[in-house]
């Protein structure tokens, strides 16, 4: 029984060091935009169907299928704009950012957030304010991968909301 | 609308040949634009690059281009403002035009475009994607930000001045300020001449709009009919990384057509 308990923790203790060292070395060598999975952050129940073969929502050949949303570019709009709802409030005013990957079967994941003015400096907003926008990013359900064929593809997504006096004024790319 | 990597695609380090340091930097510069853009070992060459030669101004907006196209706002804008406090004449057009793409940020770009204009004696150009010449850029900001008659006047005088060559959408959006400072039948014959360089469903779809307006009942509904089948086609405004301006989705086009059914019966 000990010898048992004492072997799952060796298990344990090696896949520990495993993760840490792969985790930091993805960090540390990590391209623009990656988001490397976070244990603090992420849910690990969000998988992807390939980690090393995750693209950037820009880039596929012409003939793949471009990775969507359900009623394009409005039915994001309309979705965030029904849910969104905050009092004007002057100094509520710039960008948030939030980066997340969306996997191949088009659920989303690993959601990290920036917060900047108009002048792309740092600031925070209200968090009354920032989390409504990350809970609304995270409950869009209806994304659609990047398509080749029958085969998808997991890949990296950003929203950015244009903020002003604490409205959304425009949602981009 | 790519807007960044084909700005200086490859920089000629032959000119820097009689400064060692900066020679050597371009040449890493060049390594650099070899790699999958903002991969690790690009990004760290573009490091090694700057610190070389501090003042080469190239490294830093192509270091630059991959946080610009992946939400990394703040890191971008660290960057090329270094590169146009470097070299303003070659990246204040560029950084103006990544402002009105990437952000919608329509004061910073008018700052950048306007003081490119006193900057240079020579024509300001175009934007890197080739599409809006910058004076049309300039002229979508004050459209954007509501002032549609300035809007007008520039990209109008662009459009008659005498060595105009066609951008892709500048009738295009042209014949929509018109149409939204209530000019019918000038916004009628301008989204025409847009349609002899192409058919986009957007343009017949304000070209429904402007029917309407002109009491033409039976070229609203064709013009509209026309606009949806494009779409479907897949012949409407499209860009790999941003939402163009004025860009037109099927549901606005389905969301006039049942307005137009609703006004029929009753």
């Amino acid at each position: 029984m000990i010898a048992e308990i004492f072997k799952k923790m060796k298990k344990i203790i090696y896949l520990s060091i495993l993760f840490l060292a792969f985790g930091c070395q993805s960090e540390k060598y990590k391209d623009v935009g990656d988001i490397p999975f976070d244990p603090e952050w992420d849910d690990p129940k969000f998988e992807l169907c390939q980690e090393n073969l995750i693209k950037q929502y820009y880039i596929r050949k012409s003939s793949d299928t471009a990775p969507t949303y359900k009623g394009e570019k409005r039915g994001l709009e309309e979705e965030v704009n029904s849910k969104y709802s905050y009092a004007p409030k002057e100094d509520q005013t710039g960008y948030i950012t939030i980066r997340f990957i969306i996997n191949c079967h088009g659920k989303s994941g690993r959601f990290r957030i920036e917060e900047m003015d108009f002048d792309l400096e740092p600031m925070k907003f209200d968090v009354d304010l920032s989390s409504q926008i990350m809970d609304i990013v995270k409950g869009l359900k209806d994304w659609s991968p990047r398509t080749k064929g029958a085969r998808k593809y997991d890949f990296y997504q950003y929203l950015t909301f244009k903020i002003e006096s604490g409205q959304i004024t425009k949602i981009l790319p | 609308m790519l807007c960044g990597s084909i700005l200086e695609a490859q920089p000629n380090c032959e000119v820097l040949k009689d400064d060692i340091s900066c020679y050597k930097s371009c040449n890493k510069a060049w390594r650099a634009i070899r790699y999958k853009q903002g991969s690790f070992k690009s990004q760290r060459l573009f490091d090694e690059s700057i610190d070389l030669c501090p003042s080469f101004a190239y490294s830093y907006m192509e270091k630059a281009v991959p946080y610009l196209k992946r939400g990394e706002f703040i890191q971008w804008k660290k960057l090329i403002d270094q590169a146009v406090e470097l070299s303003p004449s070659k990246y204040l057009g560029y950084r103006g035009w990544c402002r009105i793409q990437f952000l919608r940020d329509y004061e910073g770009a008018i700052k950048d475009i306007e003081r490119l204009k006193q900057e240079v004696s020579y024509d300001i150009g175009y934007c890197q994607n080739g599409n809006y010449h910058l004076e049309v850029a300039l002229g979508l900001c004050y459209k954007e930000l509501g002032d549609l008659e300035k809007a007008q006047s520039i990209i109008s005088n662009h459009v008659h001045s005498s060595n105009y060559s066609s951008g892709l959408f500048d009738y295009y959006h042209l014949g929509v300020i018109e149409y939204e400072l209530g000019n019918y039948q000038t916004a009628k014959n301008i989204l025409e001449t847009q349609l002899e360089n192409n058919e986009l469903a957007e343009v017949y779809y304000y070209l429904a709009l402007t029917f309407e307006k002109l009491n033409r009942k039976d070229e609203y509904s064709m013009a509209l009919n026309k606009s949806e089948q494009l779409y479907l086609n897949g012949n409407s405004m499209y860009d790999n990384y941003t939402e163009p301006i004025d860009k037109l989705y099927l549901s606005d086009i389905l969301k006039e057509k049942s307005r137009k059914l609703k006004i029929d019966k009753k």
